[in-house]
């Protein structure tokens, strides 16, 4: 299945958040080994280098490893992934935060809101 | 590549000339049977109308499929490199006259063969239908082999060089002809298939105006120098007349033929503009 | 994609072409390098086709010089590009198997196995005679034929007007895994969204000019928009 796309924004930084999430995820999990660029960008139906250009940016941060024999690794540092993690969490709070001051929350509003359904935790 | 273009372009093209061929064969073949176990007609029948109307008929029908392969092959060399198909044509990595080249073997070797077939088969039909379509004396037929042997130049090494060299250069180039106006058409902004036409009518009748300029002054100066040996028409001068003509259209088609091939060559090289 | 490259698989240079008085091509000027996707977008009759057509050596130039790997357009380059056109170019009297053959015998690049399994993946029989294909069938087949060469250059005119969006995926991603780095691939269309996520570059073509040639990432980036939304503000289409 293609990957969905929005259209405003650069196709690079989708593709990066995109393979953030299934590393902190477990899509791919610590030290797994990860699709050929080109294999991903056929999946994705997107153009190889820009996955290539994705999985650099990656390599950049750490976060996926280019091993001399077998192709790409997700590190093994678990402090890492976890730290990706919570920067992918602190984003989608700023985000919901923007959304909810447009509609006219302050942040106790906000809290109290979150606080009623504190018991529900929703497992997809 | 050339080899490989010929075999590709034999394969594609086979069907319906064969097919041409088989009914042709076919067609004679029941001919000559009919005529073979028709009566004769009585000395005082003056003409048998029913057999003389078959026989024009069967003439006049294997001709004109005879015709029919012409239009066939001129129809081909157009669709296969003038119209979609062409963009797979030119695409091939081989060059222009190979293309040309190798629809040229094909269509003249066909032709050569329809034409060989016809020779062969209208002498024996018509030697066993002349008898049957009027009475004629034991003279009077040996005149029609007469006719035959020269027409074709008289003798059997003067019939092999017909058959043979004369009408393979023959059918090169009628080939090129029609390939050449077709790629002569192609010149014209709009009705390209039309302007083919037109061309080809403008190239026939222009190389038969120059051929009879050259061949006129020859015919009448054969038939005023041997008008004494009239008795002897069909015995010496019909056949050095027509070795003559043999000889000389050997030679100018070779050379049209290399003009005809080198001007649809200069065309597809440098003038291609597919639709 | 701008700048003169010494390297180009393709280079362009002031290239123009009328059809009487007509001008379908102005002055075009263009370099293409190695490993790229490259997408030639413009609205109908703005001369995508004839451009393709020179490169593919089935129109004559009036002014300009196309390179293709050093070479003019000729026996070549021919041998080196693969080429769709938009339209169906098989001849109809003969069968898929036939046209494999043809292809084997002429393409020294072509790798039979692989349009033998691309054929299956489609559900296409080897024996099954052209005429009886349906149009979109014959379009598969074609582009299978053409992909299925291992080219410098595949110029692909329209390639998924008429295929079925599941054939268009199984042909975008084959497209995507199987052309050489070293190869590139130009490929003209008016469906872009279609096709924008898989394009490096892009090639605006309008009434016979070259008004942009950017990267598909410059483009959302510097108007926060698809090549496809900017495409028709660009053409209000």
């Amino acid at each position: 299945m293609a990957w969905i796309l929005q259209s405003d924004r650069p196709i690079y930084a989708q593709l990066v958040e995109r393979l953030k999430t299934e590393i902190v995820s477990g899509v791919y999990p610590p030290g797994g080994r990860l699709p050929s660029v080109r294999e991903l960008a056929a999946t994705a139906s997107v153009n190889p280098n820009t996955m290539q250009k994705a999985f650099a940016e990656l390599e950049r941060t750490g976060l996926i490893i280019t091993m001399r024999t077998s192709g790409r690794i997700v590190t093994e540092d678990t402090a890492m992934i976890n730290e990706t993690r919570r920067e992918l969490a602190e984003e989608q709070i700023s985000q919901f935060l923007t959304q909810m001051n447009n509609l006219g929350f302050d942040r106790s509003e906000i809290i109290e809101l979150l606080s009623e359904r504190k018991g529900e935790d929703v497992h997809e | 590549m050339l080899n490989k273009l010929l075999r590709h372009e034999w394969k594609e093209t086979w069907k319906i000339p064969a097919l041409i061929a088989a009914v042709t064969l076919a067609l004679s073949a029941a001919c000559a049977l009919y005529f073979y176990f028709a009566k004769s007609p009585a000395p005082e029948v003056e003409l048998n109308v029913g057999n003389l109307v078959l026989f024009t008929g069967y003439l006049l029908f294997v001709c004109s499929i005879a015709m029919i392969l012409s239009v066939y092959l001129a129809i081909r060399f157009y669709k296969n490199l003038y119209t979609d198909e062409g963009y797979l044509m030119h695409t091939l990595p081989v060059k222009p006259w190979m293309l040309i080249f190798s629809k040229t073997v094909v269509a003249a070797a066909w032709l050569w063969i329809s034409n060989l077939l016809l020779l062969c088969l209208l002498m024996p039909v018509a030697v066993l239908a002349i008898p049957k379509l009027a009475y004629f004396e034991p003279g009077e037929l040996s005149l029609v082999y007469q006719v035959f042997t020269a027409a074709l130049g008289g003798g059997i090494p003067e019939i092999l060089f017909y058959l043979f060299p004369c009408l393979i250069v023959n059918c090169v180039f009628s080939a090129l002809t029609y390939y050449a106006s077709i790629s002569l058409g192609q010149l014209f902004a709009r009705h390209k298939v039309l302007a083919s036409i037109l061309c080809y009518l403008g190239i026939s009748s222009l190389i038969s105006t120059v051929t009879s300029f050259f061949f006129l002054p020859g015919m009448t100066s054969v038939i005023i120098t041997r008008a004494d040996e009239a008795e002897q028409f069909f015995s010496l001068v019909m056949p050095s007349f027509m070795r003559s003509v043999y000889i000389s259209s050997f030679f100018s088609e070779i050379l049209l033929s290399a003009v005809l091939f080198f001007l649809s060559e200069y065309i597809m090289r440098k003038c291609l503009n597919l639709d | 994609m701008n700048e003169m490259h010494t390297g180009s698989l393709v280079s362009i240079r002031n290239l123009s072409k009328k059809y009487g008085k007509h001008t379908a091509l102005k002055d075009v000027s263009l370099d293409i390098p190695r490993g790229r996707i490259i997408g030639l977008l413009g609205p109908n009759g703005s001369g995508k086709t004839t451009l393709i057509k020179l490169m593919n050596g089935l129109l004559t130039p009036g002014k300009g010089q196309i390179l293709i790997d050093g070479n003019l357009p000729g026996v070549e380059t021919k041998a080196c590009v693969s080429y769709l056109p938009e339209r169906t170019y098989l001849p109809p009297a003969i069968r898929v198997k036939q046209l494999l053959s043809y292809f084997t015998d002429f393409y020294a690049d072509f790798d039979r196995q692989k349009a033998l399994a691309m054929l299956s993946s489609l559900q296409i029989s080897p024996d099954a005679s052209l005429k009886t294909l349906s149009k979109g069938t014959k379009e598969k087949v074609q582009l299978i034929m053409v992909m299925s060469r291992k080219a410098q250059l595949y110029i692909l005119d329209e390639p998924i007007a008429g295929v079925d969006p599941a054939a268009r995926d199984y042909i975008l991603k084959t497209i995507i895994q199987d052309y050489s780095e070293e190869a590139s691939i130009l490929l003209s269309t008016h469906l872009i969204s279609d096709i924008e996520p898989i394009l490096d570059d892009v090639i605006f073509l309008k009434d016979g000019e070259i008004t942009l040639t950017s990267s598909v990432e410059d483009i959302r980036n510097t108007y926060g928009k698809s090549v496809d939304a900017y495409f028709r503000e660009v053409f209000s289409c």
